[in-house]
């Protein structure tokens, strides 16, 4: 109990922490969010007639503990660019993301945990300089570049989905899927690498462990330690990394929903850092942290139910 | 924590250099001048009224209220939602609209309008002098340019209204042309996302970063439009233009002229329009080798304006050489575009003369959501090194361009293009005036203000235009900046689509638009 509390107090302190960073970093930064709504020809007296109205002219610190004090208490405060609450406009948006996310997260462990045991079991062959093959090229790949290679050949030359043409989940679920799948293949990609490569490392650690020879000894089958006891073992190796993985899933999505015009948080936040649109950004900042904090909270208590040896590590 | 930390940081790291490198930000140029190029030009079809044309575009319109929403490609759209009293047409002059005739007095100091009788709204009520009133007001309230000017504004019956100004200016006329709205449709901003004009189409739908429908309005007092609706669909990019209109999923955008390399002609009509923005190698004349009247004029022999259009633009731009555009065809004086032509001994003796003859070093800070400012500054940056001087480029982002460059004129040179957001040379030429808020070239010229007062002051037509352009001989003479050109865009639509209408401003007529088979 006393560790959980403890971890609450870390997460706490770290939103904290980065509330301030996002608050400050984007205050920091030049541009000037009525300036920008109002483009080169608008006169002062109607830039500053705006700026007065955001509440941008009020010193730093007042903004801040206004924008803290009502984010903690749910009220996310108002778009400057949209001119809708912050609230409003997230709504709709997280789902995308999230079905986008959850796509990703399906297709990695789908493809790469198989892809790793696989690898584990053909060690020393050339099968398995093959998948490292893929498996380094597939790290090395960026998510932008993949998407822009998707769109080109899976959009343009095969036809699958029309680049360009999202299309919403609430008029047709099989549409939306459709067009989502590249998406969340380009994103699923270099992380399916690091799985697959990951998975391999722990599975191959794990069948040179005593047990398993002991094991091998007693005349079961390769295959038979390999899925009943190795597997489940490395599993629990791999816990951590899907919790780090949330984090770059976020990141990438960022980048993709750019490229492939995607309307979910990702495209949300670039275009609420271009146009400053401060409160939005750091709405989203502090959702995207929430998330990736949470879940690695989340993490960090299943892994010592799992093995409760950690528990006397964080003590 | 360490790693989880770095995890966003990367987040937000990426989405910002994905952020600096993939919007096109406000005062991007657009539509005007008549067709000069249609690429496949067959036996002229019959007009088929219905269907709906997908426009792309890449800055997403996200408020659609008239009197804030300014940026560049929000008005672009708006044009066909909202009406003035009166309208600008294709050659820069304004027309009567909600209003069914105009008058103004000897001094310019007043200006009745008449209404049109039976004019309505798109939520079915009839426009009236309230309704006018209430508009005028609210373009007071928020500071439109030319509204300060306003002493009084009264309706003596339910037909007319009666504008007086403080001070006699023929040019209202330009700003007349503002949206009128029904009484109390803004009263608690509703504007921004439920607006309400008089315009030839009326707001449909909007999802955010996903699109905006326009749908034919019915009961419109005059030429109605072909289309059934018109679904603006925001794209990520500029340079995903093309992507989206090879798949299918838009019929038509803007873009700059390097598009044309990439489209097939066979398959897309191609219209040549100038942006109506002046392109300059603005020169900051408070900043020290700059503040020398035979520098910039050596900048401005050096510069290759003929050059930059056919490396950067494949030949499609207006050479100029002062501050107004060629759209506004009655002011503009085109003989000014060869006021410098290329001479780099001149240049070079010139720079001698200011005691720079072994050159110097500056920075231009670019705005990098630009491509074709940036690229205009490379191919400077060559021209320049002939006549010994250094210029630096440094990428800025708009964000940033806006307030160090644009506000607080912090900075040596910068290449950007200048829109007016009024038909007007005023929207154009009142920048350069000495204590101008925007004069951010920090150009000083007895000789400029006063031609420039005069002409405001002026309600003569002939010496309004007299007056105009001696301003903008000003500008080329004293060499205020080096003026380079006004960009071609092109409109590109697939062949089910055809019918266009420029203007001298930034705007997108859809209501021209019609299906073909």
């Amino acid at each position: 109990m006393r560790y959980i509390i403890k971890k609450i107090i870390i997460l706490i302190l770290t939103m904290l922490l980065i509330s301030l960073f996002t608050f400050f970093a984007f205050h920091i930064i030049p541009g000037d969010p009525a300036r920008l709504i109002l483009g080169t020809e608008a006169s002062e007296e109607k830039v500053a007639l705006l700026r007065s109205q955001l509440g941008t002219d009020l010193p730093l610190s007042t903004q801040y503990t206004r924008w803290i004090g009502g984010f903690v208490r749910g009220n996310f405060g108002n778009s400057i660019r949209y001119s809708m609450p912050v609230s409003d406009l997230m709504k709709g948006r997280i789902e995308v993301t999230v079905l986008l996310g959850l796509m990703v997260i399906v297709l990695v462990l789908a493809i790469g945990i198989p892809m790793g045991v696989f690898a584990a079991g053909k060690k020393n062959t050339i099968i398995e300089q093959i998948i490292n093959f893929f498996t380094m090229l597939g790290i090395s790949f960026p998510g932008f570049f993949l998407s822009i290679l998707f769109i080109w050949i899976f959009g343009l030359i095969l036809h699958l989905f029309t680049p360009g043409r999202y299309v919403s989940y609430e008029n047709s679920w099989p549409e939306f899927w459709r067009f989502m799948f590249f998406p969340a293949l380009a994103i699923a990609v270099p992380e399916i690498a690091i799985l697959t490569k990951y998975v391999r490392t722990a599975v191959l650690d794990e069948l040179s462990e005593d047990y398993v020879r002991t094991a091998h000894g007693k005349g079961i089958s390769f295959y038979a330690i390999l899925y009943g006891h190795v597997l489940k073992n490395a599993i629990v190796a791999i816990i951590p990394l899907i919790g780090m993985m949330i984090g770059s899933i976020f990141s990438g999505s960022i980048i993709v929903e750019q490229v492939f015009a995607i309307p979910g948080i990702g495209r949300l936040l670039i275009s609420s850092v271009t146009g400053r649109d401060f409160p939005l950004t750091q709405t989203l900042v502090m959702y995207v942290a929430l998330v990736i904090v949470v879940t690695n909270f989340i993490v960090d208590i299943l892994i010592q139910v799992i093995d409760p040896r950690i528990r006397l590590q964080g003590k | 924590m360490n790693k989880r930390l770095s995890v966003l940081a990367l987040a937000l790291t990426a989405a910002l250099t994905v952020a600096a490198c993939a919007t096109t930000a406000a005062p991007a140029p657009q539509a005007s001048a008549p067709a000069q190029e249609s690429a496949s030009a067959e036996t002229a079809p019959a007009i088929k009224d219905g269907g709906e044309f997908v426009y792309g575009l890449a800055t997403e319109v996200n408020n659609f209220d008239p009197f804030k929403a300014t940026t560049a490609d929000a008005k672009s759209i708006y044009f066909n939602i909202y009406e003035g009293l009166v309208k600008v047409t294709p050659e820069g002059t304004f027309e009567p609209a909600v209003a069914e005739s105009y008058e103004i007095s000897e001094d310019a100091k007043t200006f009745t309008f008449t209404l049109r009788d039976g004019v309505k709204f798109h939520n079915g009520s009839t426009v009236t002098t309230k309704d006018v009133l209430y508009s005028i007001q609210l373009a007071i309230d928020n500071a439109l340019n030319g509204f300060g000017n306003i002493e009084s504004i009264e309706a003596p019956d339910d037909k007319t209204v009666v504008v007086t100004l403080k001070e006699g200016n023929i040019d209202f006329l330009s700003a007349a042309s503002t949206a009128i709205v029904p009484e109390g449709s803004d009263d608690n901003g509703e504007h921004a996302l439920a607006p309400i004009g008089t315009g030839p189409f009326k707001f449909g739908e909007y999802a955010v970063q996903d699109y905006v429908t326009l749908e034919r309005f019915d009961d419109y007092w005059g030429e109605p439009a072909h289309l059934d609706s018109v679904k603006v669909k925001f794209i990520a990019s500029s340079s995903d233009y093309q992507i989206s209109y090879q798949s299918g999923a838009i019929d038509g955008f803007t873009a700059n002229a390097g598009i044309t390399e990439q489209i097939d002609k066979n398959t897309a009509k191609i219209f040549v329009a100038n942006s109506n923005a002046v392109q300059l190698l603005a020169l900051n004349n408070d900043f020290e080798p700059f503040s020398d009247e035979n520098v910039r004029k050596a900048l401005c022999y050096a510069v290759d304006s003929t050059e930059i259009i056919d490396t950067v633009n494949y030949g499609y731009g207006v050479k100029l050489g002062s501050g107004l555009i060629p759209g506004l065809t009655a002011f503009y004086d085109e003989t000014l575009a060869d006021t410098y032509d290329v001479d780099i001994e001149k240049a070079k003796s010139l720079l001698a003369e200011a005691g720079y003859a072994d050159g110097f070093t500056f920075t231009v800070r670019v705005p990098s959501v630009y491509q074709v400012h940036v690229d205009t500054a490379q191919v400077i940056v060559n021209q320049l090194a002939k006549i010994g001087v250094t210029m630096n480029i440094e990428q800025v982002d708009w964000a940033t361009w806006l307030e160090k460059v644009y506000s607080n004129r912090d900075y040596e040179a910068t290449i950007i293009s200048l829109d007016g957001s009024i038909a007007s040379p005023t929207a154009f030429l009142a920048r350069y005036v000495s204590d101008a808020h925007n004069n951010f070239v920090n150009f000083k010229s007895d000789a400029y203000d006063e031609a420039y007062k005069a002409a405001v002051a002026s309600i003569d037509e002939q010496e309004r235009i007299a007056k105009f352009k001696e301003c903008q001989k000003v500008l080329a003479d004293e060499a205020a900046s080096v003026y380079i050109q006004d960009i071609s865009n092109i409109l590109v639509y697939n062949n089910h689509f055809d019918g266009y209408v420029g203007y001298p401003l930034y705007a997108v007529d859809f209501s021209v638009i019609y299906k073909v088979d």
